[in-house]
């Protein structure tokens, strides 16, 4: 069952993989340059991780986290680093994506549910699922606050300045 | 340093940075940062926002 597993795992990465590719037209070529420097800072922050577990797991330290939990822990904090630059630069959603909203309600109210049950459990995953999922709901509403009030600022201005 | 002249160009169309960004195919952050100065955008959309604005490359991307 283990093997499966695995199989499964690897082939859902490379139908991913796949999908993913040839979708130049969705982002524009400054987004696309953001997103190139979101995937290297979150690259640099999980090798960082590995290091600092390669130093942790050879010493005697007395940690409890298993070194599958450690990696798992490296992989959320990768992306959550990863979505959390490119939503704050304007490049992890598609142009003409009309869900951001959406998703970042639901990512919050997820993150914020699966964070309050994974609490009253100590369940590490479910920690780290949790504020994975509400960080990236949190930062997303925020940047579209954002960006609503200076496109309205930005009109206002424009507004202004025609009246005089 | 920030490009006013794409901004008065734009003004002057009566283009919101939304709607210049629609005809132009990139997103309204893109079109923010190439006015505030932070992005310097390639030839291919130099062109684009030219052709959108009726302006010359000259007019709005060359250096004073």
């Amino acid at each position: 069952m283990d093997i499966i597993g695995i199989i499964v795992v690897i082939a859902a990465f490379i139908a991913v993989f796949i999908a993913s590719k040839d979708r130049s037209d969705d982002y524009d070529e400054r987004q696309v340059a953001v997103r190139g420097e979101g995937y290297k800072l979150a690259v640099f922050a999980m090798v960082g991780l590995m290091g600092v577990g390669g130093v942790i797991y050879d010493e005697p330290t007395g940690l409890s986290v298993s070194a599958g939990d450690y990696m798992f822990i490296t992989l959320v904090v990768g992306s959550v680093i990863f979505m959390v630059y490119n939503v704050w630069h304007g490049a992890y959603f598609r142009l003409h994506e009309k869900n951001a909203r959406i998703a970042g309600i639901l990512l919050a109210i997820a993150g914020t549910l699966n964070l309050v049950l994974a609490l009253q459990e100590v369940e590490l995953w479910g920690i780290a699922f949790g504020l994975c999922f509400l960080t990236a709901g949190i930062v997303i509403l925020v940047r579209l606050w954002l960006d609503a009030r200076e496109a309205a600022a930005e009109d206002a201005g424009e507004s202004g300045d025609d009246a005089e | 340093m920030s490009n006013d002249r794409m901004k008065a160009a734009r003004a002057e169309k009566g283009y919101s940075q939304q709607k210049l960004a629609d005809l132009v195919g990139v997103s309204r952050q893109t079109i923010n940062t190439i006015e505030r100065g932070d992005y310097n955008p390639t030839i291919k959309l130099c062109v684009a926002i030219c052709r959108a604005l009726d302006r010359t490359l000259d007019d709005l991307f060359w250096e004073e």
